[in-house]
C-alpha cells in the first residue's frame, strides 16, 4: 500500500531533497508514516510537498511527482500560497483559476489511477506573524479556496477534511503559539493535530 | 512600446538570470531586441523564456512572468516540450492549459497583441530515432496552436513552414544544432518571420 503526500511547505516540511518523495521532512507525513509502516511492512509513504507550491505549480509536476508513483491513496493540501502569494509578490491564483486547475488535477488523477483513494485537506489559516496584519483578507480568501476543495472532494467523490475546523477546535484549548509561528506553519503539535485528524478520515488500519 | 517573449529553451537561449526579464539571452529575442529598440529608445524588450517548460509550467508563472509584466506585445512559442518530452503534454491538456494562458490575457490585458508561434521540429541529434514521435507530436500541438490563434484573433507565425522553406535551401545543421534549437542562422529566421507578421519596416528603425 502506497501512501503519497502532495502539497507546500506545509506537507514538506523542510525535506532535505524535493526530488526524492522517500524523503518524508518532519512534519505530520513523517509522524504518519511512523504510524502507517509501524506494523506494516508492506506501506509506503512518500511525501511530495514542495515550499511555495500554489495550485498552478502542482500541475506541471503532477505527472511526475504523482501519477507516475502509483500511489493507492493520495492526499492533497493546497491553497494557502495560492492567497498569500498575492500579498507577497501578486503572484496568488484566483479563486477561479485555483478551480480550474484543481480540478484538472482531480480529472486526471482519477483517469490514470481510477482505483486510487483520495482525500482532500481544506486550507487553513491561524492568527500569526505573517496573517495578522491582513487578516481579513487571509480569512476570507482561505475560506473561498477551502470551499472549493469541498465543493470538488464532493465533485470527486472523495474524502474530505476540513483542517480549518480541527485548528478551530484546538484554539478553543490552546491559543494559537501552541500551534503555529506565523499562522500557516506548523509547530511539532501542529502537525501532529493534522496526523491525527488525517487517520480519523482515513479510518480502518489505523492503531 | 513593451515587447515580451515567453517560451522554452528555444525562447530562453541561455539567459543567465530567469528573474530578470531584461537578460534577452543570445537567440532571435535578443537579435529582434537590438532591431525593435535600436532608434527607439521606447521600445522595451523582455525575454521570460525558461528553459524545457511545458505549456503547464506556463500556467503556473504566467501572473509573475506575464500578466504583471504588462507586455503591449506579448509573444508565445510553446510546445515542442509537451510534444517530444518524456513528460510531454497531451494534446487536449496542452489546449485546454493554453486557452487558459490566452483566456487569461485577453481578461487581464484586454489591449495587447498577441504573436503565437506555432512549434517546429527539425531531423538533428535529439530527434533522430523519435522522429515519427516528435515531429507528429509537433504538428498535432501546432495545429492547436494556430487554432487558438483563430480562436482569440491573434497572429500567428508558422516556423514549421518558415524552416521548411528555408531547408530546401541549406540542409538541417545550417539551422538547427540538434533539431528543435536553433543555429546563430536559425535564429535570425525566427526573428525575421517574426518582423513579417508583426509588420516590422526596416526603415522604420529610422537608417534606411
Amino acid at each position: 500500500m502506497r501512501f503519497l503526500f502532495q502539497g507546500d511547505s506545509i506537507t514538506e516540511a523542510v525535506r532535505g531533497n524535493c526530488s526524492d518523495p522517500r524523503e518524508l521532512g518532519r512534519g505530520y507525513v513523517r509522524m504518519l508514516a511512523s504510524d502507517l509502516t509501524c506494523w506494516h511492512p508492506d506501506y509506503e509513504v512518500l511525501n511530495a510537498g514542495v515550499g511555495g507550491n500554489r495550485v498552478t505549480d502542482l500541475l506541471p509536476r503532477w505527472r511526475k511527482d504523482c501519477l507516475e508513483l502509483y500511489p493507492d491513496v493520495l492526499t492533497i493540501l493546497i491553497g494557502i500560497n495560492d492567497v498569500w502569494h498575492e500579498l507577497f509578490n501578486q503572484n496568488g491564483v484566483e479563486a477561479p483559476l485555483f478551480e480550474e486547475v484543481y480540478r484538472i488535477l482531480l480529472r486526471e488523477t482519477r483517469e490514470a489511477l481510477p482505483g486510487t483513494r483520495i482525500i482532500l485537506m481544506g486550507a487553513y489559516v491561524m492568527h500569526g506573524s505573517a496573517t495578522n496584519e491582513k487578516w481579513d483578507y487571509f480569512e476570507k480568501e482561505t475560506a473561498i479556496r477551502r470551499e472549493i476543495t469541498r465543493k470538488l472532494a464532493e465533485e470527486y467523490g472523495t474524502d474530505y477534511l476540513d483542517l480549518q475546523k480541527t485548528f478551530q477546535e484546538a484554539l478553543g484549548t490552546c491559543p494559537e503559539e501552541c500551534w503555529t509561528g506565523d499562522g500557516v506553519h506548523l509547530t511539532p503539535p501542529g502537525h501532529r493535530l493534522i496526523a491525527q485528524a488525517w487517520k480519523k478520515v482515513y479510518g480502518q488500519g489505523c492503531v | 512600446m513593451r515587447f515580451l517573449f515567453q517560451g522554452d529553451s528555444i525562447t530562453d537561449t541561455g539567459r543567465l538570470n530567469h528573474e530578470d526579464p531584461h537578460d534577452l539571452g543570445c537567440g532571435y529575442v535578443l537579435l529582434l531586441g537590438a532591431e525593435l529598440a535600436c532608434f527607439h529608445p521606447e521600445n522595451e524588450i523582455l525575454n521570460m523564456g525558461i528553459l524545457s517548460n511545458r505549456v503547464l509550467h506556463l500556467l503556473a508563472r504566467w501572473k509573475k512572468d506575464c500578466l504583471n509584466l504588462r507586455p503591449d506585445v506579448l509573444t508565445v512559442l510553446v510546445g515542442v516540450n509537451d510534444g517530444g518530452h518524456w513528460y510531454g503534454v497531451k494534446p487536449a491538456l496542452f489546449e485546454e492549459v493554453y486557452n487558459i494562458l490566452l483566456r487569461e490575457t485577453r481578461e487581464k490585458l484586454p489591449d495587447t497583441r498577441i504573436l503565437l508561434m506555432g512549434s517546429y521540429c527539425m531531423h538533428g541529434t535529439a530527434t533522430e530515432g523519435v522522429w515519427d514521435l516528435v515531429s507528429e507530436g509537433t504538428a498535432v500541438r501546432r495545429e492547436i496552436t494556430e487554432k487558438l490563434a483563430k480562436r482569440y484573433g491573434t497572429d500567428y507565425v508558422d516556423l514549421q513552414e518558415e524552416f521548411d522553406r528555408a531547408l530546401q535551401k541549406l540542409p538541417p545543421t545550417h539551422w538547427t544544432i540538434d533539431g528543435v534549437h536553433p543555429t546563430p542562422a536559425g535564429h535570425r529566421l525566427i526573428a525575421q518571420a517574426w518582423k513579417r507578421a508583426y509588420g516590422w519596416r526596416e526603415k522604420e528603425d529610422g537608417q534606411i
